[in-house]
């Protein structure tokens, strides 16, 4: 079988011989750390990818399984996004990585002894899957098909706001003249806007802003739908500022947190309550 | 050119210009504010808003809104920041050739009456957000004061 990325024929999955089922788990759950599984015919991918391109940052797919039909159907994709211009780097922004090899020589192998395991460390991990894999790798994984859902309007209108704002991001460029910390400040920045995407929550303005500080804004509105306050993540090479802008304190309240991912969540944690219009 | 004044009285009204960026609806957002001064125009001095915002597009063509904050509103007493640092919030009358109404809000120790600001960005941002959230919009795009 072939490890390449497309294959010209299909090859039936083996079996998972039993006695590999429970080194194969093991080692699958400690190098991934978040795993969707996702039905991977035509439409059903095209569901999942529409919803989920916009925040697949730091993410790796996996295909499993008749990857040459799986393959082609995302192949597809990726070709409708560089028709919309954004051949060059439209995987490598995300940091998608595409691995079918999870099987060599249609021998399975933990991921621990595939050259790529250790790539997949800190990544969302999306295995797509067809119908086809075998019932006893479903032992390895645990896995049950969930039903593709349609998204809302409002979904649907959270994801353009969030391609939008990326690109407003991609696009700021620093009053101050210094470059290199604004640089630093936009990898804080795509960092904590794909966390908060992923919180399901999308800035509404992006701004460039003084001491190479970039800051997402979002603003609440209160129960009459007025906007009376905002919320501030100031980004920068220094770290992360919530300013929670609310008219009846008496002055802003301040949160500072680091910029490790598990600290940017704690932070949107923080500021949740905040963030949800009363 | 009029002579600068000393002290410029609670009453006077501060005209501050924007851009669309810096504001939304009512709010003025804290990178309207400069810690190295903050350039408004004196309502004692220009008259009216309009008059503030059609100088303020010879030189900075995309503002397009006015905030105001009235002098009495600003701070009188000291602002602490997270480090422990105190500070006041004074202005100063700066009238120029062609622009007599300007004036800058500014920063000082509590101690003197010089103009400076904080070492540290959290404190920089603490004032300027002190500050933003005083002004109130009064002229913008399809609303006029």
């Amino acid at each position: 079988m072939s490890t390449g990325l497309v294959s010209a024929t299909s090859t039936p999955t083996p079996e998972v011989p039993e006695a590999f089922v429970p080194e194969v788990r093991r080692s699958m759950w400690k190098y991934f750390g978040e795993i969707k599984w996702v039905r991977a015919n035509t439409p059903e991918l095209h569901d999942w990818w529409e919803h989920h391109n916009l925040l697949a940052h730091n993410t790796a797919v996996v295909l499993l399984a008749q990857y040459d039909v799986v393959l082609s159907n995302v192949w597809d994709l990726s070709t409708h996004a560089t028709s919309l211009g954004r051949r060059h780097q439209w995987w490598e922004q995300r940091n998608v990585l595409i691995h079918n090899n999870l099987m060599l020589s249609n021998v399975w192998e933990p991921p621990s002894a595939l050259p790529w395991a250790s790539t997949l460390e800190q990544r969302n991990v999306f295995l797509l899957v067809n119908e086809t894999f075998p019932s006893s790798a479903q032992k390895c994984f645990d896995f049950t098909f969930a039903e593709p859902t349609r998204e809302s309007p409002a979904a649907v209108a959270a994801n353009r706001r969030f391609e939008k704002t990326y690109t407003d991001l991609s696009q700021l460029r620093s009053a101050e003249g210094n470059p290199q910390a604004f640089e630093g400040a936009r990898i804080v920045a795509e960092r904590v806007l794909v966390r908060l995407g992923q919180a399901g929550f999308v800035p509404e303005r992006v701004v460039a802003a003084p001491d190479d500080e970039i800051a997402f804004y979002f603003f609440p509105t209160d129960s009459g739908g007025q906007p009376r306050r905002y919320v501030r993540f100031g980004c920068s090479l220094d770290g992360l500022v919530i300013t929670l802008e609310d008219r009846d304190a008496l002055q802003p309240e301040m949160l500072e947190s680091g910029i490790e991912p598990e600290e940017i969540d704690q932070a949107i944690a923080n500021a949740e309550g905040f963030l949800k219009s009363r | 050119m009029r002579p600068k004044d000393a002290h410029i009285p609670d009453d006077d009204n501060l005209f501050r210009t924007l851009p669309a960026a810096k504001y939304r609806d009512d709010i003025v957002l804290p990178e309207a504010i400069e810690v190295e001064g903050t350039s408004c125009y004196r309502r004692s001095v220009c008259l009216a808003p309009h008059v503030a915002l059609a100088h303020a597009r010879t030189v900075r063509p995309t503002d397009e809104a006015v905030a105001v904050v009235t002098v009495a509103e600003l701070p009188k007493g000291e602002i602490t920041t997270g480090g422990g640092g105190r500070w006041i919030v004074f202005v100063e009358d700066l009238p120029e050739q062609g622009n007599e109404a300007h004036c800058e809000i500014r920063f000082g120790r509590p101690d003197s009456r010089e103009h400076s600001w904080p070492g540290k960005k959290n404190a920089r941002l603490l004032l300027r957000s002190t500050i933003a959230r005083l002004f109130r919009v009064i002229v913008a795009p399809n609303r006029n004061a």
